[in-house]
């Protein structure tokens, strides 16, 4: 029994050794710029709190979430149902769900593409591969160069379930590892389109999205997302085990603030309230 | 010569004549006022715009030359162009090859992206206290009273092994189509576990599926929990009991019924050989007629404040084939003359009971199950979250029934095709509690309680064993792939109205001590 004793108060130590103040935050790559600007302006005013911050996609850190690998989830979508029963297994908890920041998914158009305008369902027929030619689109006679997110990323996830209605993307979507990635690769590209988060828009145009071909199309604003009038806005989510406490708890309550919010709107997204 | 010389001197003559004449008409133009054609200044001009132009002239000759350096340059650029033109068109060839190349390389790597690799390995160290009474329980075969030293001399009480080494396979066509193989590589033999095809129907929205092949009996929370994620270390005594292996053959309809905000309920049908996959005489096959059919209900609860809430009912109903058995002698223990607690065959006598010949037989087979389990989140720096969880199983099973005496016993087993002849009530229990201490240190207690015989006193059983079993478990998560778990686990058992050791009725409804067991385990999961 001596031995077990030992070993049980080593596990103990080793345990206790992993409380010091060092948040993780892993998760969407819509996120991450986000992520960062909270993490140096809290450590800026907290010199003792050391927070890393990392992308990867929302699935991703979903993962970390339910294998322990980091304290807080970034996801630009909300969890499934199966990923809340997994960390019910090993936590004991679906996970607190805490909205952080206001999204408008973003269509980006390379500046000298002439169309301005999309409905939800040219969009669809894009991704899909039903429409492949901007000249269907009233552009010019060119070949359409799709560009797309892997599939842990929390976007990818979000068009195919709310554009795309399920349907799978096309094959010759081009998949790239980051929404500055896809953002690069349309500014470079007059005849690409590619989608991300509203604050990654720079050296690229944001095309109006139209509910219907009888709506009109709005661009994701602040204000146009707020009065829910453009059509693909969502909401940006951390999620931590449990009910935050300690540091974690700190963090959280300053993000939610006027001043973690006043970031979120230098970043280019939208305050929650 | 004279006729020369007269022409020279007629030359002389004219000459002599010719030159006063030109020299008068020099003479007299001389008076003659000569008009100037510019003026000094106008020169001076004349002069500084012939140097301007000079000028001029030396610019635009550069600027000429510069002008057929250019040409030339040009003409050069030209023809490099049209070698540039060559090559852009070289270099689009190339890149409409390359994507060619890229959407085909995307096209495989899809289909390795919908291959998916899991799975998990066991390592343990077991050591297992010295037992006051009973066998082994690694090797049951060994009765603890072999030897001369009673219980201190069992071998084996200390070991190395793999209790669990899972591979899975799953391959994710599309939304509608699953396959799944799942291999167990443990101690020293490697089984098939899993092998199925889960179709989802397209129609609805929701997702009902079906698994069709080897795979859970979807009956009660320990079945369908792995034991990846299970806080201790072994399931109940009561589902090994009563579902050897946790899998059988068969189709399992699953029917997420309600998946709203947070409240789900989900339903599950399925139909069985039985047998499962650790039975040794029918591998495959199903003895009996009929299936074996399994209903399951499960209710999420939405979070309410701390505390989350699930529960679920469970019901198996079939046929259990018993094979014929011929007659024969069985030791079931000894009688301890001297009072040493051990066997010396000098003095003391060996039991026996007499099994008489059996028919084949069908038997009813029957369980019902229920679960409760209760996770709170709390927020407290030295307790994060946790969970009770309670399970509690009431079965019908086959018992062969020995009425028994010292010595030479008499079967009582009915003859007969009575299905329900012999079938007795078994019934079990675990209530558990888990707590993470931190993220990274997990607690876990257990009691586990199993009774073979709930209901049938009036003949003795000679498995009418009933066991409790305390279990402790402290889980450290090493990294989010490592788990490291220390593992006491005390079973105690009774044994009434029974011969087996030590053979005395002192012990009757006493709880005996035996075979308890402690672990160190390390657990790879990926």
């Amino acid at each position: 029994m001596k031995k077990m004793t030992i070993i049980l108060l080593a596990l103990g130590l080793l345990a206790g050794s992993a409380m010091a103040k060092r948040i993780t935050v892993k998760g969407s790559d819509t996120m991450l710029l986000l992520g960062q600007r909270w993490a140096e302006e809290y450590m800026k005013a907290h010199p003792d709190v050391t927070i890393q911050v990392t992308g990867g996609g929302s699935g991703v850190g979903i993962s970390a979430l339910i294998n322990g690998a980091t304290d807080i989830c970034e996801a630009s979508r909300p969890m499934s149902s199966s990923e809340k029963d997994k960390l019910k297994d090993r936590f004991f908890t679906t996970g607190v769900e805490i909205p952080v920041a206001k999204d408008g998914v973003t269509f980006y158009l390379n500046e000298a593409n002439p169309v301005a305008e999309l409905t939800l369902d040219q969009i669809k027929d894009i991704y899909t591969g039903k429409v492949t030619n901007w000249k269907q689109l009233g552009g010019e006679d060119a070949k359409i160069v799709v560009y797309g997110r892997e599939n842990s990323s929390g976007t990818y996830v979000f068009v195919k379930d709310n554009i795309l209605k399920g349907a799978d993307y096309s094959p010759g979507t081009q998949t790239l590892p980051g929404t500055a990635a896809v953002v690069n690769a349309v500014a470079k590209d007059k005849y690409g389109i590619g989608y991300g988060g509203a604050a990654y828009a720079k050296g690229v145009k944001q095309v109006k999205v139209k509910k219907d071909a009888g709506s009109l199309g709005y661009e994701p604003t602040e204000a146009n997302v707020k009065a829910k009038l453009y059509p693909v806005s969502r909401d940006l989510y951390w999620y931590v085990k449990e009910s935050p406490t300690g540091e974690i708890k700190r963090l959280v309550d300053w993000v939610l603030s006027p001043a973690g919010q006043s970031i979120v709107t230098k970043v280019g997204y939208f305050p929650v309230k | 010569m004279k006729k020369e010389l007269n022409w020279l001197v007629i030359g002389l003559v004219v000459l002599a004549f010719a030159a006063p004449n030109a020299d008068a008409q020099r003479r007299k133009k001389k008076p003659q006022v000569v008009q100037p054609v510019l003026t000094i200044e106008e020169f001076n001009q004349l002069k500084a715009q012939v140097g301007t132009l000079s000028t001029q002239s030396e610019a635009q000759r550069q600027e000429i030359t510069d002008l057929k350096v250019k040409l030339n340059e040009a003409a050069a650029m030209a023809a490099e162009k049209g070698a540039s033109e060559e090559k852009i068109q070289n270099l689009e060839g190339k890149f409409e090859g390359l994507e060619t190349d890229y959407l085909t390389t995307k096209g495989d790597v899809d289909k390795v992206k919908k291959l998916a690799v899991s799975g998990y390995i066991q390592a343990r160290y077991e050591w297992q206290w010295p037992s006051r009474t009973g066998t082994s329980a690694i090797n049951p075969a060994l009765p603890w009273y072999t030897g001369t030293q009673g219980p201190s001399s069992q071998t084996n009480q200390d070991n190395f092994y793999i209790r669990r080494g899972r591979i899975k396979f799953t391959y994710t066509a599309n939304p509608m189509s699953k396959y799944v193989i799942y291999f167990d590589a443990s101690k020293d033999a490697v089984s098939l576990k899993e092998a199925y095809v889960e179709l989802t129907e397209p129609w609805t929205k929701h997702n009902v599926s079906l698994w069709i092949g080897q795979n859970n009996w979807p009956f009660g929370f320990e079945i369908e929990r792995s034991s990846s994620v299970r806080e201790v270390l072994e399931r109940s005594k009561a589902e090994s009991v009563l579902f050897p292996g946790e899998r059988d053959r068969g189709v399992n309809l699953t029917i997420p019924l309600v998946d709203y905000k947070g409240f789900k309920f989900t339903a599950n049908g399925g139909a069985f050989n039985g047998t499962g996959i650790q039975d040794n005489i029918f591998t495959w096959q199903d003895p009996t007629r009929r299936k074996d059919f399994i209903g399951r209900g499960k209710v999420q609860l939405p979070t309410f404040g701390l505390l989350h809430l699930d529960f679920g009912t469970s019901g198996y109903f079939g046929d259990a084939y018993i094979p014929a058995t011929a007659a024969a002698y069985q030791i079931t223990g000894f009688k301890d003359v001297n009072k040493n607690n051990k066997y010396d065959p000098a003095v003391d006598s060996l039991a026996y009971r007499y099994v008489a010949a059996s028919p084949a037989l069908i038997a009813t087979k029957q369980r019902l199950g229920g679960d409760v389990q209760l996770y709170y989140s709390l927020p407290l720096p030295f307790m994060k979250s946790g969970a009770l969880m309670f399970e509690g199983y009431r079965a019908k099973d086959y018992k062969a029934k020995y009425a028994t005496q010292y010595g030479i016993v008499t079967d009582t087993l009915a003859k007969g095709i009575n299905k329900d002849y012999g079938v007795v009530n078994e019934q079990g229990f675990y209530v558990m509690w888990v707590a993470n201490l931190n993220s990274k240190l997990q607690f876990a207690a257990r009691y586990d309680y199993w009774d073979p015989v709930s209901d049938a006193d009036t003949l003795a059983l000679t498995d009418k064993a009933r066991q409790k079993t305390y279990t402790g478990a402290l889980n450290y998560f090493w990294d989010s792939n490592v788990r490291i778990t220390a593992s006491l686990s005390a079973p105690f058992f009774t044994h009434k109205k029974d011969l087996m050791p030590p053979f005395s009725s002192s012990y009757n409804n006493n709880w005996d001590s035996r075979n308890h067991v402690a672990d160190i385990q390390v657990q790879y999961k990926f």
